[in-house]
């Protein structure tokens, strides 16, 4: 299960790319910062509601994917492990020794936990209703040099492609009787050699085909290049990044002065 | 050092670069090439010897030749790319409008003179079309006001302003290939260079972009160069024609005078390795029906591209399957090999029904040919590229490598057996594409788009390949843009059209039910 981005007009499809990434960072780095159970799961709830408004479901598909939920058992069992403070709920006895599992652990790993799954709620969120490439146009128009944008530009427009050959590398094999499926170990070895290689000499004449084209119209040979179409930022976008900043900022403040105590864990 | 500091060289520089030192000006040729020689690393013979011409402001050049013969490499070291991008040793001089590609730095050579490559597609550096446009003259850093006439008059001037708003991905080939065109005439550069424009095109989308060519050159002053195989549309445009070997200039002048020096040798070098065949589709039509297609319908993403396909084919039967792109010639070979599984419909081959069966099951009976040779390379020699298939199948080693060196030997390879694969040339390697399907004695061999960046003795040696087999009893099934090819060699052409067969006749009745129906791109030259 992967996330791609959904054409839609919901509003934050609508948000220009750099608000909505101020919005991501400044969520991520407050989730961190929180370390209260209740605050997490008011966090995975406004996100639910975001995807809801936008008509995806990505997102949830995504979260219920049995790679995301495996990883998030992961975290919560390593987390109430390896935490030894705190009254003793349950004694697992081994061969060598026990392990046991405290009520501040097992919070401690339902807090880790559900920050895992809300920062990874919000970056998919943001990576369904965000056009990569309307990203990389709004980055390096507010300074990421052009070279670096380009680069990941080219490499998102590579992935087709290469998608594309891949299917036919495949089919090819197959018409000349190579199936991964039948083969075990050492055929999956061999498919992985007969794809690679012919990959990547497709992906060296790419590589060829685009210097020339990209050389012959002058790219790289100013500092800065111009881009016709300008970002929109209307007052909602605005109010977003000043809010997300004003946010970071106090919250940074906060920590170093010591104004506000923030959530701790307390069991 | 030197580069470093032409790198800040201006548009300007080149405009200045054409007036002489005393002060007097004059104007340069487009391109003027004295004695050049390059040589490629690694390479024993050099790639270009002793090339000199000159191309006038304004005139329009083909040149053509067979491949391997130099043309590109004349074509980068006229945009400058060699020396500034392709490694190699260069030697004598190539001036761009006065300047010496030397002496400048490629983004500044950039605004003089452009270079459009074959694949379209592999040159498009963005996602839609105002922003591949756009691109270079971005990169210029130019007002906004002035890129955005650039490209409007750009685009204006090959007529594709109606393709303005729309995303690269769902373009045709020949939109591709105009707006590859709109994208380097976007520089506003004085020399125009073409990399075999239509090689990739079905002949309705290469009209197309030769219209746009036309076009072009009616509405600016623009100097041409065109590398192309294919002459005879752009003869009457042309005011020169170069014909290139072993990296020399071997012909050149008015362009019918050269075109038929050229087409007399081509036919006496091409007519010895494949003859036509004479009307031999009686014998063909009397075998056993090995394919036989009812009703075949197919959908891609909820699209239908196959609308009930019918087909019956016999034994030893020839077919030139032909069409516009997209019009679902390629998706009905994957059809018959199982790679698509029809929606509806039945395919027997050799009297199986294909529907459930495994690919690799089918492809004992066909072999497929694709359309890029490096898709299908797997193996470290020539002569394990060939027995790759019967290895995997399970054939006995013995005979697969008795097998293995009879088709190497016929398809002239032999000397190649301890070669990598990926060192033989373009032909070399469209040949092994084709041996590395027979060894486990499929039957029926289809070939997908064979022809491509092919020179017609490459084309003519592919054929002969073709019609070896089918003299052996194969049936052999080709898709080809290459009209000519097609009706020259084929026993039965079918025309498909969005989705369907059109036509399905003898070329003699083909021709003329072509004529009748106004698909007259698909009709061959006369002869």
């Amino acid at each position: 299960m992967m996330v791609k981005f959904e054409k839609g007009s919901s509003f934050l499809h609508r948000l220009n790319p750099i608000a909505k990434l101020s919005v991501v960072v400044a969520y991520s780095l407050i989730v961190f910062l929180l370390a209260s159970l209740r605050l997490e799961l008011l966090c995975i709830a406004a996100v639910l509601v975001m995807e809801r408004i936008t008509g995806s479901r990505q997102v949830c598909a995504f979260m219920l994917s049995r790679f995301v939920l495996a990883l998030v058992v992961v975290v919560l069992i390593m987390q109430a492990v390896m935490t030894h403070s705190g009254t003793v709920l349950i004694t697992v006895p081994l061969y060598f020794t026990r392990l046991r599992i405290t009520d501040a652990g097992l919070l401690n790993g339902m807090v880790i936990a559900m920050r895992f799954v809300s920062v990874v709620m919000v970056g998919a969120l943001f990576v369904a209703t965000t056009d990569p490439v309307d990203l990389l146009y709004s980055l390096m128009r507010i300074g990421v040099p052009y070279r670096y944008g380009f680069m990941a530009i080219l490499a998102l427009r590579l992935t087709t492609v290469f998608e594309q050959e891949a299917k036919t590398l495949t089919n090819a094999q197959k018409m000349r009787g190579l199936n991964v499926d039948e083969s075990g170990i050492r055929g999956l070895m061999r498919c992985v050699r007969c794809t690679v290689i012919p990959l990547l000499v497709c992906a060296l004449s790419h590589v060829d085909d685009l210097v020339v084209s990209m050389e012959g119209r002058a790219f790289g040979c100013k500092k800065t290049r111009t881009f016709v179409t300008e970002d929109r930022y209307g007052l909602l976008d605005k109010a977003l990044i000043l809010g997300c900043l004003s946010l970071v900022l106090l919250t940074v403040l906060d920590i170093v002065f010591g104004w506000y105590p923030l959530p701790h864990l307390r069991p | 050092m030197r580069l470093q500091r032409l790198r800040k060289r201006t548009e300007g520089d080149i405009v200045s670069a054409r007036l002489q030192p005393n002060g007097s000006s004059r104007v340069f040729p487009a391109i003027s090439i004295r004695d050049l020689s390059f040589c490629f690393p690694d390479r024993s013979l050099p790639a270009l010897r002793n090339i000199s011409f000159e191309v006038a402001e304004g005139e329009f050049v083909v040149i053509t030749g067979s491949s391997g013969s130099g043309k590109s490499a004349l074509a980068l070291a006229m945009a400058g790319y060699i020396p500034h991008v392709v490694e190699g040793t260069m030697t004598g001089e190539v001036r761009v409008c006065g300047a010496c590609t030397t002496e400048f730095a490629l983004c500044d050579l950039a605004v003089a003179i452009s270079l459009c490559q074959q694949d379209p597609e592999a040159q498009m550096c963005t996602f839609t079309v105002d922003d591949e446009v756009r691109f270079g003259p971005e990169n210029l850093a130019l007002p906004v006001a002035e890129v955005l006439r650039r490209e409007e008059e750009s685009l204006a001037a090959i007529d594709c302003l109606h393709l303005k708003g729309r995303k690269t991905v769902g373009l045709s080939g020949g939109e591709k290939q105009r707006v590859a065109l709109a994208s380097m005439l976007a520089m506003n550069p004085r020399v125009l260079i073409l990399d075999e424009p239509t090689s990739n095109l079905d002949p309705e989308a290469a009209h197309e972009v030769l219209l746009a060519v036309e076009k072009l050159r009616q509405s600016r002053k623009i100097t041409l160069v065109i590398i192309e195989h294919r002459l005879s549309p752009l003869l009457r445009l042309a005011d020169r024609l170069i014909v290139m070997a072993q990296g020399e200039i071997r012909l050149a002048g008015k362009p019918d005078e050269v075109y038929r020096q050229y087409v007399a040798r081509l036919h006496d070098e091409c007519g010895v390795i494949a003859q036509p065949p004479t009307p031999d589709t009686e014998t063909s039509a009397e075998g056993p029906i090995v394919l036989d297609v009812r009703d075949l319908r197919f959908k891609r993403r909820e699209v239908e591209v196959l609308h009930g396909v019918s087909l019956k084919v016999r034994r030893g039967e020839f077919i030139g399957i032909i069409g516009a792109n997209g019009s679902g010639k390629t998706t009905f070979l994957e059809c018959l090999a199982g790679l698509n599984q029809p929606d509806s419909g039945d395919i027997e081959v050799r009297g199986v029904n294909t529907r459930g069966v495994k690919v690799s099951t089918i492809a004992r009976d066909i072999g497929f040919v694709f359309q890029n040779p490096n898709h299908q390379i797997f193996e470290n020699t020539v002569g394990a590229e060939v027995s790759f298939a019967s290895g995997n199948f399970g054939l006995d080693p013995e005979i697969t490598a008795r097998t293995a060196h009879r088709v190497l030997s016929e398809f002239d390879l032999k000397s190649y057996e301890e070669f990598h694969p990926l060192r033989l040339s373009h032909g070399e390697k469209r040949r092994l594409n084709l041996c590395s399907v027979l060894p486990h004695g499929p039957g029926i061999i289809m070939l997908d788009e064979p022809f491509i960046g092919q020179d017609p003795l490459n084309a003519a040696k592919i054929m002969a390949a073709a019609l070896r087999l089918k003299h052996e009893g194969y049936t052999v099934l080709i898709v080809s843009h290459d009209i000519d090819m097609v009706f020259r060699y084929c026993t039965r052409i079918l025309l498909f059209d969005a989705g369907r067969v059109l036509i399905d006749d003898v070329p003699q009745m083909a021709r003329r039910r072509i004529r009748e129906i106004g698909k007259i791109s698909f009709l061959p030259d006369e002869p």
